[in-house]
Formats: structure tokens, sequence, C-alpha cells
């Protein structure tokens, strides 16, 4: 379980968290959506303890200050909305940082293949060699993801659930590598572990979490199934723009944008 | 093996010419030969995995080579003639002449050693310096000779040397031999931590901040370090002239023992510190979650910063650009992961140092140039070098 109770957030004159609970469940994908300024991120970084708000934040049934930070990162990693890399490492050596620290008990074997059959999960097979800062944003957004793939490489150990928390995984990834990073977080999900994502794409949101947390104005609108949650009116309030609801033959149904009159005209 | 190739048919129509090549049939571009014979070395340098271990192991041990070479060179050169290999066959048990012995004892373990060993130190110090100073704010261009900790050490190693038989008699009494060791790490870390409290915000270092409030510092220090000239005697003022040429003349074993402590505290931390510098070069953020303790590795790494610059200005001066020159070549050739960066940095620091100052000393025999010059001469090409460098880089 990954619990907040009762999050408040000041930054500034502005109150970014307001009354948070939030609760995310090992074996499901928990979606973050809502609009831009919504906080989000704000509420994925008290998730992940970079900022203390007022209230409390458990991992495992733990307050997160109370995990040393080594225990910590051994539970969950964090895939952060935008990365810098401050020198040109490669490709490999990127990724090789998310066991770098934790690597103590791992035999050099493995050491060595993880960093490359996680890049391969992320289809980046053949790009060890490769110098960080010559790729595309992409591209680097997916090292990134094997790196944290590669520092909570099982989804679950002793019957304790890991995690993935995912700031906006797919934002500068084509068609096929969102569904391909999604898969991921599916899989992850379906071994056991917890993943909580933020997403923008509704329809993704839609077809791949089991849960899903709406903010607006830092506060929950509406947390449930995708099919509680997605709902023509709801999204509107949460929005502020109206999408025409596409039922599919089978599943969920998808959000269309509706065509503005001074777009059409 | 000779190989009979006919060349140059196009060139002369209806003629053969027939020409002896040795090995290959097929003639090759120079580039194209270039490519084949680092292809053939390949495998010695770059195993496969993007993992660029085997060749930084590889060049460690060139640079340990290195560093041996550049002591012999330096005990053999110097205005007194020496020879090291008579002081050996002594030593070795060969009957070699006494008068001769004696004069060489003299100059190559009472004066040439001492000069060695404090080049090493503070060489192999301030290029770790540099190195931890560019992994913690994550940019290569970081120095402490350019942000001003120098100029912070050097301030209190003024001060002590001014003041230190009056105002401060009782704190240079109470820390003796190492009385500008500690002040100059002091003054070091002061300044090394204000710049790291103005320039970081949130985690992000402003680096244009970083750079401009080294200059604010180093002015402010500038200036009082003017005053000091102002109110010194004249036996001080001899002191701190000789002091700010950035020489490594005067090197006696006491100053030895008195750096030694402080430059391989700072390295043996530095060098421990390497994983979590690696992390840290991803932002602080992402350190965090990798489970670095952010705020206890950054604190270690200022002290460690002016436990070394501190103890080399100490000693010897203002001696510039080696922080920034070395680690940037070792990055060049076995890339930035800090655990071979540091050693490797250490290790050509010290080098470097020990190569320039046997030049600062054969230039001009038989006076010396002071050594900041030699470093100076160097470095200030190769940074703008740098610098121009990363202009024309899309990110870097």
């Amino acid at each position: 379980m990954l619990t907040a109770r009762n999050l408040r957030y000041q930054r500034g004159r502005r109150r970014v968290l307001d009354s948070i609970d939030f609760a995310a469940l090992p074996g499901e994908i928990t979606a973050i959506i809502g609009p831009n300024g919504s906080g989000k991120t704000t509420l994925l970084r008290a998730l992940s303890g970079d900022l203390v708000p007022e209230g409390d934040v458990a991992l495992n049934g733990r307050p997160l200050a109370h995990w040393r930070p080594a225990e910590l990162a051994a539970r969950r990693a964090v895939l952060e909305q935008h990365s810098v890399l401050g020198f040109p490492f490669t490709v490999a050596e990127v990724v090789g940082m998310g066991i770098g620290l934790g690597g103590g008990a791992l035999s050099p074997d493995e050491c060595r293949t993880r960093p490359l059959r996680a890049l391969e999960r992320v289809d980046l097979a053949g790009f060890a060699n490769r110098l960080y800062p010559e790729l595309s944003g992409g591209e680097q957004q997916r090292v990134q993801l094997a790196r944290i793939l590669c520092q909570v490489w099982e989804p679950i150990a002793n019957g304790e659930p890991h995690w993935l928390l995912l700031d906006e995984p797919v934002s500068s990834l084509d068609i096929r590598h969102q569904l391909r990073v999604m898969q991921i977080a599916a899989d992850f999900a379906a071994a056991g572990g917890g993943v909580v994502a933020i997403l923008h794409d509704l329809n993704l949101a839609a077809l791949h979490a089991d849960h899903i947390v709406a903010l607006s104005d830092g506060r929950i609108a509406a947390a449930g199934s995708p099919a509680e949650v997605l709902t023509p009116s709801r999204v509107e309030a949460v929005f502020g723009c109206a999408l025409t609801p596409v039922a599919l033959p089978s599943g969920p149904s998808l959000f269309a944008p509706q065509l503005l009159p001074h777009i059409a005209s | 093996m000779l190989n009979r190739v006919d060349a140059d048919r196009g060139a002369f129509p209806g003629k053969v010419a027939t020409v002896f090549r040795f090995g290959n049939a097929t003639k090759k571009t120079p580039a194209q030969r270039a490519t084949s014979i680092r292809s053939r070395f390949a495998g010695l340098f770059r195993s496969e995995a993007g993992d660029r271990g085997t060749r930084a192991r590889l060049t460690l041990a060139g640079l340990v080579l290195l560093f041996i070479l550049a002591m012999g060179l330096s005990l053999a050169t110097g205005a007194a003639s020496a020879s090291p290999l008579r002081l050996l066959r002594a030593l070795l048990g060969f009957e070699v002449d006494p008068v001769l012995l004696a004069r060489d004892r003299l100059v190559l373990l009472d004066i040439r050693l001492p000069r060695l060993l404090l080049g090493a130190l503070v060489g192999a110090g301030l290029a770790v310096s540099g190195a931890l100073m560019q992994g913690l704010f994550r940019n290569p261009l970081a120095d402490p000779g350019l942000v001003g900790v120098s100029s912070g050490a050097g301030l209190a190693a003024v001060l002590v040397i001014v003041l230190g038989g009056t105002v401060l008699a009782p704190a240079t009494m109470a820390l003796g031999l190492y009385g500008l060791q500690v002040s100059a790490f002091l003054g070091g870390l002061a300044v090394t931590f204000l710049l790291y409290r103005i320039a970081t915000r949130s985690g992000v270092t402003d680096i244009a901040t970083m750079l401009l409030a080294g200059i604010a510092l180093a002015a402010i220090a500038g200036a009082i370090m003017g005053v000091m000239v102002f109110i010194a005697s004249d036996n001080q003022l001899r002191d701190l002239s000789f002091w700010n040429l950035g020489s490594l003349a005067g090197a006696t074993w006491q100053k030895v023992l008195a750096t030694l402590p402080f430059i391989a505290l700072a390295i043996f931390v530095g060098i421990r510190l390497a994983r979590p510098l690696n992390a840290l070069t991803l932002g602080e953020a992402a350190a965090r979650h990798m489970g670095v303790a952010v705020e206890r590795t950054k604190q270690l790494i200022i002290v460690s910063v002016a436990l070394s610059t501190g103890a080399s200005v100490a000693v010897s001066g203002g001696i510039g650009f080696v922080g920034i020159v070395v680690p940037h070549l070792v990055r060049l050739v076995i890339g930035p992961d800090h655990r071979y960066l540091l050693p490797a940095s250490a290790l050509l620091g010290a080098s470097f140092l020990i190569l320039a100052d046997s030049l600062a000393r054969i230039i001009v025999v038989p006076a010396e140039l002071p050594i900041g010059i030699v470093t100076a001469a160097i470095g200030g090409p190769f940074f703008l070098y740098i610098l121009l460098r990363r202009r024309s880089d899309v990110r870097a």
C-alpha cells in the first residue's frame, strides 16, 4: 500500500495540495490525471518523499520518514518528468546507476547483464554504447525508465510489493513506445508490484489504469475505476472542455475531442 | 608478403603500371587505415555493453607508470648536478665516492625529494578537488581556483602570516605546525559553503550565478588581502610575495608532513563518494530516489574540496588550472565515471605538477620560474579551448 492522509502543501500563498487522501494498491496501476497546475507532480513528489507536506505518507504501512534512503530505494523507484545529466555518460552507465548503490547483494554477472535486459525491455537493445546526451528526448526518457527498472527489478520481494512512481512516463514517446511503456507498467502490476503514474492521455488511462485519481486545484475531484471517473460530465468539470465518448466494441469507452465552433469555421 | 597489383589503369590508358605493395592488395586512404587500426585495438579499450571499465583500468595502470617516470625525471633534473643512480648504488651496497655521495644525499633527500612529494600532493589535491567540485556542481567548468575557493583559502593564509604573531597569536600557537593549513582549510570551507548556498536553489545550481558569486567573493577576499599587505611589516611582505608566486620552492619534510593528512583524507573521502557522485549527475532528486543521502554527501564533498584546496594553497600559493585541466583530460579518455575519474585525476594531477615543476626549474637555469606561471600558461589556453568546444556542442 502507498497511502497519503490529509496532505496539505503550500507554495508561497498558493495551496498546491489541499486535504488529499490517496491510496494506491499493489497489483494495480493507479493513474493521476488533471489539468496543468492541478498538483499532480506535487502529489507524486510528496509520495516519493521529495517534499514534506503536512499530513502522513506511508509506504507498505511504514511512514516515509522512517525508511532509510537505501531501504526506500530498494522498494520504490521514481521516474522524473525532466531528467538532467551533468556529464556524457554512456547509456549503459546511466542504466547501471540504478543498481549502483544497492548492488551489494547482486552477483557481478547480474550487475553486468541486468542493464542490458532493462534496455531490451524499453526497446533500446544495442544502445548501450551510445552517449546519453546524443540521444533524442524520447530515447532519453526510455533510458531513464530502464534505469529505474534496474533499481526495483523485482515487482515483489519477500511478500513486500515494490513501487514505480512515474511522472508522465510517455510524454515524449511515439505511439508504439507509449504502448510498450504502459505494457511494462501493466506487467509490473500484474506481477504484484504497484505503479502510480501521472498521465495526460485520458484514453491511455482508460485503457491501462485500474484506479484513477482526478485532481483539480489541489483537491481530489474524483477517484475510482476508469468507468466511474471518466464520465463526460466529470471530465468536463475537471478539464473544462467537452469531449465526446466513443464506445469501443469491447472494453471501455474512449474520448474524442469535439470540434469547437471557432476551429470548425 | 609481396603482392603484384595493377594500379592506376585509368591514369595511363593502354599502359599497365605494375607496382609491388606489401600486405593488402587493396589500396586504403589514410582515413580508412586509421579506422581499421582503431577497430583492431577497440577490443582492448572497449568491452561490450558500454562499459568503459576496462579502458579505465588500463588508463589507471598507464598513469601509475607516468607517475613513476615523472618522479624519476624530477629527481634527476635541477640546477645542481646530482645523481639518483649513485645514491641508489650506495643504498644497494656498491662502493661510491663518499664526498659526492654526501652531496647527492643532501640535494636529493633534503631538497628534491620533499619538493617532489609536495608537488605530487598538491597536484593530486588540486586535481581531485577540481573533479569533486565539478561533480558537486554537475559542471565541468567548476574549479576551486576559478570560483574563489582558492582566494578564500589564500586570504586565511595571509591573515595567519600577517596577524599570526599578534591578534591571531593564540590560534596559531594552538595549531602549531598545522596553523597555515588549518586556517586555509577554514577559509576554503567558508567560500565553498557560501558559494553553494548562493548558487543552488532547490537542488539546481545556476552556473552563471556560481561564477559571478565566485568573482565577487574573490574580490572581497582580494580587498581584505590588500589591507593585510598594507599593514604588513617588511619581513611579512617578503613572506607574502614568495607565498603568492605559487611555488614549490622551499619545500621541506615538515611541509610535506603538514600537508599529507589533509590531502590524503580528502582523496580518500572523495574516492569513497564516487558512486553517490555518479548518481548526483542525474540531479539531487534522482540521487535521493536511488538511495543517496544527498545532504550528507554534499557536505562531505564541500569539506573535502576545502581540505585539499586549503592545504594546497597554504603550501604552494596560487597554482591555478590544475583542477580544471586534469579532470577534463581524464574524462576525454575514460568518461565521467567518478570511480575511475577520481583516482586517475589524482595520479595525472600529481604527474602534471611534478613535470611542470621540473620544467619551471630547468627553463631558466640557475633561476627558476614560479610554477604558477607554467600551469597558467598551459591551463589558460586549455580553458578557452573547452569553452569553445562546449559552445559548438548542442547539449553538453
